[in-house]
């Protein structure tokens, strides 16, 4: 008999298949799990940086909303109540020319103010209309 | 002789198995539950009539059991992978029943040649079977989206049926030979299969327990 066809070499051939195959089962089993583990870890990862950057943008948001509530307070007491003050003067003393000159003044300074809070958006007026709007 | 006792052991626990299996899975409703109830349920069947050839010494029907196994194995899994695991296309689905009708005939009504190389069709029905294993495993690593019952099932199932495709090939050997030296081989085969039977059993029920 030739010396493959024995059973002890049959059977150790067979065992040691069964082996590898075992092996080849434990490490497809191993390496799809630790690749769904890396998914779950990278999918954890994004959205905690999404969650992140959502309070960073809330807080961004509130801090400038408290900037420009701060500058349209220095703009209200250092321009419009100064004018408003002027007008109060020359009304008092009857100046009428320089209430006139005053009050349109005044009126620019709003405007400007107005202006200032709600930027137009270039691409819903024309040039000529922005310009005319300046000259106003 | 310790090798019959406990094989006459395993297969008994395999038929309690199933039964269990099948008393399991109907209760609760799942889409699909069927195919697994009737496949465990051929099971059921093919191990008690195995059970009662034993011991009634009757060896001639061995040969259409065995066909018989292979094709519910083939058809079984087949629409177990097609119901809960991949997209399998109608016309591989009808391609691979066909081939499951032609093995089945091979093996039980072929004479001379053809039924010596026959019984190695089981060989090709288990690279599919494992080959539905491998592509679930390439979908998962593709899409990353899977459960743990199903990881477990289908390295079980790649497992089983590359130890099957080995059984196969060395049939004659492992059939023809002395118990002590095959007997720890079909007892680890049998051990195996039980294992099967439980992470099917434990897959499907996740489905129906998942659903609820």
């Amino acid at each position: 008999m030739e010396p493959w066809k024995e059973q002890t070499i049959i059977t150790s051939w067979i065992w040691m298949g069964i082996l590898v195959f075992g092996l080849f089962a434990f490490a497809i089993w191993f390496l799809v799990n630790r690749h769904l583990k890396t998914i779950k870890k990278t999918r954890n990862k994004a959205a905690k940086t999404i969650r992140e950057s959502k309070v960073e943008y809330t807080k961004r948001t509130t801090h400038f909303q408290e900037l420009d509530r701060k500058r349209l307070s220095e703009e209200l007491h250092d321009n419009v109540m100064s004018r408003l003050n002027v007008l109060h003067l020359n009304l008092f003393e009857g100046n009428i020319p320089s209430l006139e000159k005053n009050l349109r003044t005044s009126m620019k300074v709003v405007r400007e103010l107005s202006h200032n809070l709600t930027p137009i958006e270039l691409n819903d007026i024309e040039l000529s209309g922005l310009f005319e709007d300046y000259l106003d | 002789m310790i090798y019959d006792l406990l094989s006459y052991g395993f297969q008994f626990v395999i038929s309690i198995l199933l039964i269990i299996g099948i008393v399991i899975l109907i209760k609760p409703y799942v889409k699909g539950v069927w195919v697994v109830a009737f496949f465990l349920f051929g099971c059921f069947v093919l191990e008690t009539l195995d059970l009662i050839y034993r011991f009634f010494d009757i060896n001639t029907e061995n040969h259409i059991n065995y066909a018989i196994n292979q094709f519910l194995f083939f058809i079984g899994i087949t629409e177990i992978y097609a119901t809960y695991l991949l997209k399998v296309s109608k016309k591989l689905k009808i391609g691979f029943y066909l081939l499951a009708i032609l093995f089945f005939y091979l093996n039980v009504f072929s004479t001379g040649i053809v039924r010596e190389y026959s019984g190695y069709s089981y060989v090709l029905v288990c690279c599919i079977l494992c080959g539905f294993a491998i592509t679930y495993f390439s979908n998962v690593l593709n899409t990353g989206a899977a459960n743990k019952f199903e990881i477990r099932f289908n390295v079980i199932t790649l497992f089983f049926f590359s130890v099957e495709a080995l059984m196969a090939i060395t049939y004659n050997f492992l059939i023809a030979n002395y118990l002590d030296w095959v007997g720890p081989i079909w007892l680890f085969r049998v051990g195996l299969l039980i294992v099967f039977y439980i992470t099917l059993i434990w897959f499907t029920w996740s489905l129906g327990k998942n659903k609820l």
